[in-house]
Order: C-alpha cells, then structure tokens, then sequence
C-alpha cells in the first residue's frame, strides 16, 4: 500500500508539472501578453478598440455564427427525428451520409465547394453556360456560400445530439400523450421537442463555437467575398507581423465562444430532465404512411446534393490537367495531379511525412498521458484532480487559432521552436482531452471490487494494473489513440499558427497550394485527405460503434 | 518502478529515432558564426587569382526563384567548378527567410548566397549585419539603381507587377492601374464582370514582398485613395501572385495584378491569358543576390555569385521569360527592354523601414 501512495505522488507531481508547462503557462502569456504587450499596458486593446474594423470582424463572426446555428437547427432536428424515430427506409446510409462531410477536414469541405460553386469556373456554372445562358447562376464566393458551407458541415453536431438523445429517449410520456388521442405530429412538437430541447441546445452551442473557432472555410471562401472573421484577422495579423494585436483578438474570440457558452449553461445547465433513464429502450418508431415516399425521396436529394456531390466533383477536378481545359476531351484528364503531391513536389512530400509523424506521436502521448490523468481522475482521490481535469480541457474549449498564439508566445524563445517538434507537442496540447475524456468512461465502468480483490491477493499494485485495468480499458484506449489520430492528421487551424518553415504540415501544404494557384494539386491532395478519413473513420466506428464522434 | 522509467526510455529514444527521420537531412557543415574570416571588401580580381579547380568546397544557396531555374543553374556552376558543390533550397521567399532567421538567432548561418524576390527581405539582412560586400565582375553591366550603393546586394534579375487578362473574356485590355479604379473601363467589360465583386484580384502585400513594393509605388504615385477606390469598385485581394495569375486563367477574376514572367510561363504553356506593362509606370523590382559574412567558402561563394551575373546565367533566365539584370543581354522575345519599361521608381531603404505601416495602412482598407 505505501508502495501505492509513493506512486501516486510522484505521478501526481508529474501531471501537474506537465499540465502547468503545456497548458496553463501559454494561456497565462496569451493574457499576459495581450495586457502588457511591446508598447506598454493595454496598448494593444486600445488599438483595437479604436480600429473600427475590429468591430466590423468580432460583428462578422457572431452574425455568421448565429445565421449558421439557425440552419444547423433547422435541417438537424428534424433529420435527427426522421432517422430514430420514424420508418423512413434506408435510415442507417442517411446517417452515414449526413456525417460523411462532418468527417472531412473543413478546407477540404469548403475546396470541394469552390468546385461546384466557384465563379466561371465551378461546374455548377460551366452547365449553367453550356445550358445557353450566360454569367454565373451561383457565386461560392459570398456569405450566402460561406453560410452554406459552413451549415452543411456543422449541422451534424446538432444531428448527432438530438438523435443521441431521441435514442435514449423513455418513449412512457409520448405514449401518455398518444393515449389521450393527440395526432403524432403535435406529440412531436408538444412532447419529443421540449424534451430534446437540452440537446438542441447543446448541439447548437458546440455549431456556434466550431463557426466561431473554423478557420479553413473562412480563409478559402470568406476572404474572397471581402467577409473577414476574427480567425482569419488572427492569422493576417501575426503575417504583418503584429503579435500583441493578434493576441487581443484572440482574446476577443475567447470572450465571444465563452458567452455564448454562459448562456448555454444558464438556459439549460440547471434543469434536469428525467428521460436519459439509461435503461436499454427501443423508443416507439413512428408510421410516416403515404407521405414515407415524398419525404425519403427529399431526404435522399438533400443528402445527395450536400455530401455527395460536392464529394465527387473534388475526386473528378482531382484528375484534371487545368480547370480550364474542356471536360468533353479525353486528353484534358491525368494522374499527373496525384503523382505531383505523392512523390514530386517536395513541400507536399514532407508535409504527409510530417503530419504522419506528428500525428502518430500526438495521439501515443496523449492516449498514455491521458490515460494517466484519467486514472487519477477517477480512481484517486489526490488533491486537485479536479483542477487538472479541467486544465486539461480549456485548449479542446478554444479556439485552435487561439492555442496557436498561445504557443507561441509561450515557447517561441525555446529550441523546440521552429522545429518539427513544435508540431506534435501542439497537437498535445489542443487533443489531450480527448485521451482524458475517453479513458475516464471506460475506467468509470470499471468497479473499484475488481482491483480490490486482486490487491487483496497479493498481487501488487502495477501487476493489478496490467492484469486487470489495462485489458479492461484497452477498446477506450484504443479508440482515443484512433480519435486523436484522425484529426491531427489534417489538421490546419493550429498547424497554421505554429509550423516551422520547413515542416509544414497536410492541411498547411493543401492551404497553401490553393493559395498559390495551384488548384489541381490541391485537389488531389484533399482527395487524399478525404479517402484516408473516411478510410479511418471506418474503424472508429468499428471501434467504437457509433459513427462521427469525432471533434473538429 | 525501474521496469517502467525503462520502458518510458526506449519509447522516447524510439521516437526520437522516427521524428529525425523526418527531420531534413542533418547538415554536415560545421560553419559557426564565429570562426569566420572578417572579410569585407574584395575586389573583382582576388577571385580571379583562383582557378576553377582550386577552388573547393560546399556552398548553399537559398533562393526564391523557380526552382526548376535555380537546379539547372547550380547544375551548369558544378561542371564549370568540379570541386564544388551548390546545395540548393529553393522555396517561398517568407519560407526562406524564416529559416535564414532561425539561422541567425541561433547563431549558426548555414547559407552561403542568398537571391531571393525584392530588396525587402536582403536589406533587413543588410541591417541585421550579416551581409558580406562584394562587388561581382561585372557588376557595372547592372543599372545603378538595382544595386545597394554600398555594395551588399546587386540584383540579378527583374521582375515586374503587371496587368494580366483573360484574353477570352476581356477584349479591351486596360492600359493603365488609373483603369482598374475607372467605373466606365469596369462598365465596357462583358456581363457580370461589368457590375461583379471580384472583377480584378491583386496578391496580398501581408504575405508577398513583391505585391508591398508595388502597393507602396502606387501609394507615393496617387496615394491611399488609389485603394480605397480599389476596394469601392469590388477589387478583390488573394494571397499570392500565383493565385492571381490562376484566378486569371480561369476567369474567376478576369483581370489581375500579378508578375510579368509568371504570366510569360503561363502564356507558353497555352492558357488564356496576356498582359500588359501598365502606361502609367510599374516598379520594376531588382531581385538581389548576396553573399553571407559567415560564408566558409568565400571564394566558391564569389564565384557563383560573378557566375550568377555572367552572360550564360543571365541569357539562360531569358529562356524562362525573365528579364535580366544585364542591360547588355537582350530582354526575353516580344518583351521591352527594361529602359523601355515605364517605371515608377522607389526608394527601397524608406520601403524597408516603413513596411509595417504600408501593411497596416494596406490592410485597415483593403481587408476591412
């Protein structure tokens, strides 16, 4: 037992360590910094409470944020309910088609968007044209198509709450109701909804920060329609260089995604709900009778419009010579593209060793610390567990902009900067919640008995450890080293903010190509983006059972 | 307990084994900023006392220019001078001096010559010290006004921002930056491109040292108003003046501001596109070359920079569609030469202390 207690000290030492150098150190200098900059105190909030362009950028991303929220609500409450709750055929492809375009990295999202809707040369307009007319039918470039993209991607986190919820939901009280004789449609509206309505919420909530937080499709499609955001401001900003303004937008950004959780959290954190009962219920399907067709037929059009097709015109333009050769010859398509970001270019070649390298170190790390600090979470009572649970969230709560600068700021004088190390150990820092989250369920399941009667036997406390709680917690390590894995892999937001010269990263390589003309090689390296994710989110789901829990 | 401090080793070893297999090959110089000989000037004739074959060594060459260019040229250096060898890194001109920045703040410059976009970037290295003097050989065949007077950098090729157009949408090119602010040029071009956001794109002075010089030039010309109409009239801004010239092609944007030997390269491979040197004056940009103080091979380093500026190199730029620092090697076909080119000349000292406010004032109008 004292062996035991010796242990957890030293661990415990050694988080708090570790968290406090990783974690609370950046955040502190994010703050320090945006205070007492190079001008003297305050002088960086002065300047951009002056600029009335700030206002124009923090207005820009609440108006965009709240337009999107609205339709993420509208189209994924009652795709939600027609997937759980009612007899619409094929439910289980609606569904992987729905997250489909959640799992894709957004820039990827937002380049196979420029395909179809791009001006002149998307193809939704190059038939436009061939049908006879003239100009664009549609403009990607504009806040409509930023609205757009930004919806059809963020939905499925309202999607995905309200149908968790709608699952688990005891079907007694809509029976109740459908007793007393009410039509289905008004048990829906009268019971169903109020009930979800915490889901809503909070599904709506995580849509706003991921708006608020998104970087990729603001950078490809806002910038074009002169729409800027407070991320991509942050990232223009620290390119003139002005380091301390773009700490205080980053503070701005903080501020709002922190507002919008407060009311979150005081409209609907208080009240309880007693209908997650946890018992295994198979919730009442509703009859859709003779309108099952219609709907189906409108469900499969929407699904086919928005995941699709946007899809498939990323893979085809992939093999294009040039956007404008003619598509009606043969001799305008190659795998020239593919063999360009594989094997020639030498920027696209390192940029996969990179983020391969980087990701497969961040997700070891972060499973292992992770599953350390759930461990102590939950099966120790030391002093301050508490407080490094939540330290270790506060990056997965901010904006991947934000961390960046805080990054920076923190360790630019060190020699990890500038290195390919900076990239995986940011990748600790934002993901190491996810490692922490999802050990902590699995070890949660775990009755303290078992390890009692094996320490009971003789065996020591490491021997319990590998005999006993590694097996039982092996499916949820296993699925946090996948879920690290997967984003870290294309990730941008971050990997914008912090990539050294030499080192860049997929999602850097494939923003950068976009950025410097060179549209066909983007294209093909998103596609290789976009078959590697849904090649892995396979397994997740294998894993893990359920298909897109997977973070932005 | 040990077991474990063990097993945490041989995890870490073992990644640190992977993560330098990542890492770019490990340089094998052991050039320090220290050890270097505190030579400044030198003239033309001391590198000539050397043959080819005396002089030896490796040095590295860090440049902007294309990269096909730059191997062919560091190729043609190494069969002239056998023992020694040019290695190349070629990328971004920001990318290049990011890494020459890491260099110097850790003391240790692995760069011999350095040749990137605009003077920018080489008078902030002329600032910070670490730039040799050297007068190359045939140094007075380039215009005064392309070479530091101080002797630091000397350019080795121009280039310039133009007016490019998509030649099958726009069939009345404009003729001057005044037209891209003019609503009736706008009203003559075909529809939508007559009332549309977007119906000009220029590149991002945040991000592209050639597009600040010519922001700059256009604001001393015919001041901030210039933009501040440019952003009324829908101009939009992308990153680079690669994206420019591709957004031109397509007809995305079907006029554009971008450099005069991408849209060359553009037009030999068959895309749609022309260009014009604007009536009212360009800022014809000298790209410099220069020679790092810590080099260890200073002799191979003057050598490839007077080869750099010889008629072989500079006729070979040509053949790529640039225009050469030469004025006695003749300007790529079809192309004025650059004493025909109309120019708006600017001081690239006050260019260079005044970047921040150009980017700032830039940005406060265009990206607002």
């Amino acid at each position: 037992m004292e062996r035991k207690m010796t242990f957890t000290q030293i661990m415990w030492v050694f988080s708090l360590v570790v968290l406090l150098i990783t974690i609370a150190y950046p955040l502190f200098m994010l703050i320090y910094k945006s205070l007492f900059g190079e001008k003297g105190f305050g002088y960086a909030y002065k300047v951009i409470v002056s600029d009335p362009n700030t206002w124009v950028y923090a207005l820009n991303t609440i108006k965009l944020a709240v337009i999107v929220t609205f339709f993420a609500i509208l189209i994924g409450v009652p795709l939600a309910f027609f997937v759980v709750r009612t007899d619409l055929p094929g439910r289980k492809i609606v569904r992987f088609l729905a997250v489909l375009p959640f799992i894709l990295p957004p820039y990827v999202s937002a380049i196979a968007w420029i395909q179809l809707g791009a001006p002149y040369v998307g193809y939704i307009n190059r038939i436009w044209r061939a049908l006879g007319n003239s100009g664009n039918l549609v403009n990607i470039y504009s806040f409509t198509g930023l609205v757009l993209v930004m919806t059809l991607k963020f939905y499925v986190y309202v999607f995905l709450t309200v149908a968790a919820a709608l699952e688990q939901m005891d079907p007694s009280l809509e029976e109740a109701a459908r007793m007393s004789g009410a039509h289905p449609f008004k048990v829906a509206r009268d019971v169903t909804i109020p009930l979800v309505m915490p889901s809503i919420a909070s599904g709506a909530l995580l849509a706003f920060v991921a708006t608020c937080a998104n970087f990729g499709i603001p950078a490809l499609i806002g910038d074009r329609a002169h729409y800027y955001v407070l991320t991509t401001r942050i990232y223009s900003t620290l390119s003139i260089p002005d380091l301390d303004k773009a700490t205080a937008y980053s503070i701005l950004l903080v501020i709002i995604t922190g507002v919008a959780l407060l009311i979150q959290k005081k409209s609907f954190g208080e009240k309880r709900y007693t209908t997650l009962t946890g018992k295994t219920v198979r919730p009442s399907v509703i009859a859709l009778g003779k309108h099952k067709g219609l709907i189906a037929l409108f469900v499969f059009i929407f699904l086919a419009l928005t995941s699709v097709i946007p899809l498939f015109s990323l893979f085809f333009s992939a093999f294009l010579k040039n956007l404008y050769s003619p598509l009606t010859s043969l001799s305008s398509f190659t795998l020239n593209n593919f063999k360009f970001v594989l094997v020639q270019d030498e920027t696209t070649t390192t940029a996969l060793r990179t983020s391969i390298f980087s990701a497969l170190l961040a997700s070891t790390v972060v499973t292992l610390f992770g599953a350390l600090l759930a461990y102590m979470i939950v099966k120790t009572n030391v002093k301050g567990r508490l407080f490094m649970d939540w330290l270790s969230s506060v990056p997965y709560a901010l904006p991947g902009t934000v961390v960046g600068v805080a990054i920076i700021l923190a360790f630019i004088k060190t020699p990890i900067f500038n290195t390919l190390w900076i990239i995986p150990f940011a990748y600790f820092v934002r993901y190491l919640s996810y490692g922490v989250r999802t050990t902590v369920g699995s070890l949660l399941q775990i009755d303290k008995t078992l390890e009692e009667a094996s320490l009971m036997c003789g065996a020591n406390w490491l021997t319990t450890m590998r005999n006993i709680v590694l097996p039982l917690i092996k499916p949820g390590l296993i699925a946090a080293w996948i879920l690290v894995f997967m984003p870290t892999l294309s990730e941008l937001t971050v990997s914008i903010i912090i990539y050294p010269p030499n080192h860049p990263t997929i999602g850097v390589a494939t923003y950068n190509l976009m950025e410097e003309g060179q549209y066909t090689a983007a294209y093909a390296l998103s596609a290789v983006v976009a078959v590697v994710v849904i090649l892995a989110q396979l397994v997740v789901s294998r894993i893990t059972g359920k298909m897109g829990a997977r973070g932005l | 307990m040990k077991k474990l401090f063990v097993a945490l080793l041989i995890f870490v070893l073992a990644f640190s084994v992977v993560g330098s297999g990542c890492v770019e090959k490990k340089e094998t110089s052991t050039t320090t900023a220290t050890s270097t000989p505190s030579e400044t000037t030198s003239s033309p004739a001391s590198t000539q006392t050397a043959t080819a074959k005396e002089i030896s060594g490796t040095i590295h060459f860090y440049t902007s220019i294309p990269k096909d260019i730059a191997v062919k040229i560091a190729e043609e250096f190494q069969k002239k001078y056998p023992n020694v060898k040019v290695e190349v890194y070629r990328s971004g001109a920001s990318k290049v001096m990011a890494k020459l920045d890491a260099e110097i703040e850790a003391g240790k410059i692995i760069a011999d010559v350095v040749w990137l976009a605009d003077p920018g970037n080489t008078i902030y290295l002329k600032k910070k010290g670490v730039l040799m003097k050297y007068t190359p050989k045939d140094a007075d065949k380039v215009p005064a006004f392309a070479k530091d007077p101080e002797g630091y950098w000397i350019a080795g090729r121009f280039i310039a921002p133009v007016i490019a157009y998509n030649t099958e949408i726009v069939k009345n090119p404009p003729k001057k930056w005044s037209d891209l602010t003019d609503p009736n040029y706008r009203a003559s071009l075909p529809s939508p491109w007559n009332t549309a956001e977007g119906w000009v794109a220029i590149p991002n002075p945040l991000y592209s040292g050639a597009a600040t010089a010519w922001v700059y030039g256009l604001s001393e010309k015919y001041g901030w108003d210039y933009f501040k109409k440019a952003k009324e009239m829908g101009i939009v801004v992308l990153k680079s003046n690669g994206a420019v010239k591709s957004a031109v092609i397509e007809g995305q944007d079907p006029i554009g501001v971008t450099l005069d030997y991408m849209v060359r390269q553009a037009i030999a491979d068959g895309a749609p596109i022309n260009y014009v040197y604007p009536e009212d004056g360009t800022v014809l940009i000298p790209s410099p070359i220069a020679i790092l103080k810590t080099t260890e091979n200073p002799d191979a380093a003057k050598a490839f920079v007077d080869f750099l500026l010889s008629k072989e190199v500079q006729e070979l730029l040509v053949q790529y569609g640039l225009i050469p620092a030469r004025t006695d090697v003749a300007p790529p076909q079809g192309t004025p030469g650059i004493s025909e080119i109309p120019q708006i000349q600017i001081d690239w000292e006050k260019l260079s202390a005044q970047l921040e406010d150009v980017r700032n004032k830039f940005s406060e109008i265009m990206l607002g």
